[in-house]
């Protein structure tokens, strides 16, 4: 054990091994991890595990957002057409959106927002293979029987988060097809988005879900500087980044943002 | 961006490396964990080559070992700017207006003491009083204006910079310690640690050529300590500043409290370059988080180190408090300095309690002397 775990004090000492060990930890762990307030060692252990899986890379992709027909062609029109990255699509009729979009930007490879199984062979059929959704719909089981990739955002509690993480944790396991968790606080329903939640929930997601690989700490919802932060709170992910012109903050920025917070930025595509 | 070898790897079987820089951080633990006091050099090694959960681990360690209980204190408080009129010309300030500008204010008193009304009606008990070098604001207007305020209404005063106590005795004609009598007489209580900036005389002669020098700020404090006036200390970083610079400024703080023992609190925060001469661009959050760190790791001799919420925002100063500040700062009703240069948070004591609870701390206000007062 090197010697910053070695200082965790009394009360999440003995989870130390665990988590280092790689184990799945049990509910009554998930439940202490979620309840402390030690964040520093939540951070500790939580990091262990992310650079364990990743070192100190931290990965982000160059993205562009589209909500429902209507922004189709102007946002297309926004980015420059050799631009590589990834096209996120929400709203209704994707296939037909998705199959515009390609052949429009080719270089976008389509991620779709997912919310009901009945939608998946359509997508499937139009080229779609990596989807993003709440893990609450019931949809994965039939992505997965499909072929698709997925990224879940988990929707955290007011109240204790542990059984949800188990749920997904549970989820991921028999059905491996998860790439990404992101914690999300709903502004609306819970009065406390704070840094301390913010970081909290982002670590105690690493330590429990252990085997899916990446934890997303967005810049885009936590803004730049928690963003760096939670690269060392099990965060390996800082999420998309506009591709539009004149976007905030840009590619470049967050390159700079990730080396400020010592890890290594890389951009990666889907697919 | 930190060499590979210096980051915490779980296991050691994962490939922990032993680098030289690893290994300066690994002696600088041990000797601090062990009780010892750190070095310039360890400063600028910590900055460089400790991990942010090391600095964290550490910083929280210095807070527990002078702050046992999980308490978080702030103090109710009102800014007041007197006077906005500045010759100085500090190229990182939006606030100031030369002498002779249409937009230049002096407040009238009655203005002034409406703001401290509404203060004490919300509770309040500190005012904090600055403002700029105003070539026609003697030790005569300063003496009348806190002898009105404390027969008035008998609050605390927090106020003036080193910069305007060495104004007002060279405009008075006086010594910086007859100036400071002469003031505490009148009602002056504490004064803050504003105008620190960086204690380097190779900054101060880039952003604030006409301003005091290193030993200048240094002495009128070492003035007022021997006085037995309590001050704070702060620190702006992040303009044209290098770590070497701001390591520099800690270790002046701490020499002199050593010596004198008179300084209450630190607070350091970033330079805010929006509307200023100087421009340039402004350090992250991150980078907050770790000076506060090494503020609370070096500075072993002050008590309190405060949150800058105001420059931060509450997510990052809430975060600070595992990264060694243990003091919130005060609920403004108001604050025109670092907002004029683009600071906008707000937040008001029920906000603050919320951010402080929700990091796990118990809030408690506090007095000037940073006493729990309920």
């Amino acid at each position: 054990m090197d010697t910053i775990t070695a200082r965790i004090p009394g009360d999440l000492a003995d989870l130390a091994a665990a988590v280092a060990a790689g184990e799945h930890l049990d509910r009554e762990a998930c439940l202490r991890l979620w309840r402390t307030n030690d964040l520093t060692s939540l951070g500790v252990l939580a990091n262990g595990v992310r650079e364990r899986l990743h070192g100190d890379r931290a990965v982000f992709r160059g993205e562009l957002r589209v909500k429902g027909a209507n922004e189709l062609e102007g946002a297309l029109a926004s980015v420059r057409e050799a631009a590589p990255g990834e096209l996120f699509l929400e709203g209704d009729d994707l296939p037909r959106l998705v199959q515009r979009a390609r052949e429009v930007r080719p270089n976008l490879r389509p991620r779709v927002r997912c919310t009901a199984a009945e939608e998946l062979p359509r997508l499937h059929d139009a080229g779609v293979r990596h989807l993003v959704g709440p893990a609450e719909h019931g949809w994965i089981e039939a992505a997965a029987r499909l072929g698709f990739r997925a990224e879940l955002t988990w929707s955290v509690p007011t109240g204790d988060a542990a059984d949800t993480l188990l749920e997904l944790r549970r989820l991921s396991d028999t059905w491996p097809i998860i790439d990404c968790v992101t914690p999300a606080i709903a502004p609306l329903e819970i009065a406390d988005v704070t840094g301390y939640n913010q970081l909290r929930a982002i670590a105690v997601a690493r330590l429990c879900l252990g085997r899916i690989p990446h934890i997303r700490g967005a810049v885009q919802v936590l803004g730049e500087s928690v963003m760096q932060v939670a690269q060392w709170y099990g965060a390996d992910d800082a999420g998309g980044v506009s591709l539009v012109t004149g976007g905030q903050p840009g590619l470049e920025r967050v390159r700079e943002l990730l080396r400020a917070a010592g890890r290594e930025p890389a951009e990666v595509l889907i697919g | 961006m930190l060499p590979v070898a210096s980051r915490l790897r779980f296991s050691s079987g994962d490939g922990m490396m032993q680098s030289a820089e690893r290994s300066k951080v690994q002696a600088i633990c041990d000797r601090f964990y062990g009780g010892g006091r750190l070095t310039f050099q360890d400063g600028i090694d910590l900055f460089h080559h400790a991990n942010l959960l090391e600095l964290s681990q550490m910083a929280d360690t210095v807070r527990r070992r002078k702050h046992a209980d999980p308490v978080v204190t702030y103090i109710v408080s009102r800014n007041i700017n007197y006077t906005n009129v500045c010759w100085v010309r500090c190229s990182f300030c939006a606030f100031y207006r030369p002498p002779g500008s249409e937009e230049g204010y002096v407040l009238p008193k009655e203005v002034l003491f409406r703001k401290i009304e509404e203060m004490k009606a919300a509770g309040g008990i500190e005012i904090l009083i600055q403002g700029g070098l105003n070539p026609k604001l003697k030790i005569e207007y300063f003496e009348d204006l806190f002898r009105s305020i404390k027969e008035r209404y008998g609050v605390h005063i927090h106020g003036l910079s080193v910069s305007e106590i060495l104004y007002i005795a060279h405009l008075s004609h006086l010594t910086v310690e007859e100036t400071i009598r002469r003031l505490r007489a009148s009602g002056l209580d504490t004064i803050p640690g504003a105008g620190g900036e960086i204690l380097s005389d190779e900054v101060r002669k880039v952003i604030a050529p006409l301003k005091d020098t290193t030993d200048e700020w240094l002495g009128v404090m070492r003035v007022a300590h021997g006085l037995g006036m309590r001050t704070t200390a702060t620190m702006m970083y992040g303009s044209v500043d290098r770590i070497e610079h701001r390591i520099e400024h800690l270790l002046r703080v701490r020499d002199l409290q050593d010596q004198t023992g008179g300084f209450t609190a630190f607070i350091a925060w970033n330079y805010q370059p929006v509307g200023t001469e100087l421009r340039g661009a402004k350090t992250t959050g991150f980078e907050y988080l770790k000076m506060t760190a090494l503020s609370r790791i070096l500075l072993d001799n002050v008590d309190n180190i405060q949150a800058s919420w105001v420059t931060q925002g509450a997510e990052i100063a809430q975060l600070s408090l595992r990264y060694g500040a243990n003091d919130f700062g005060s609920t403004m009703f108001e604050e025109n300095v670092v907002r004029a240069a683009g600071a906008t948070f707000c937040m008001d004591e029920t906000e603050l309690q919320r951010q402080i609870r929700d990091a796990g701390y118990e809030p408690r206000r506090r007095n000037t002397y940073y006493q729990h007062v309920n």
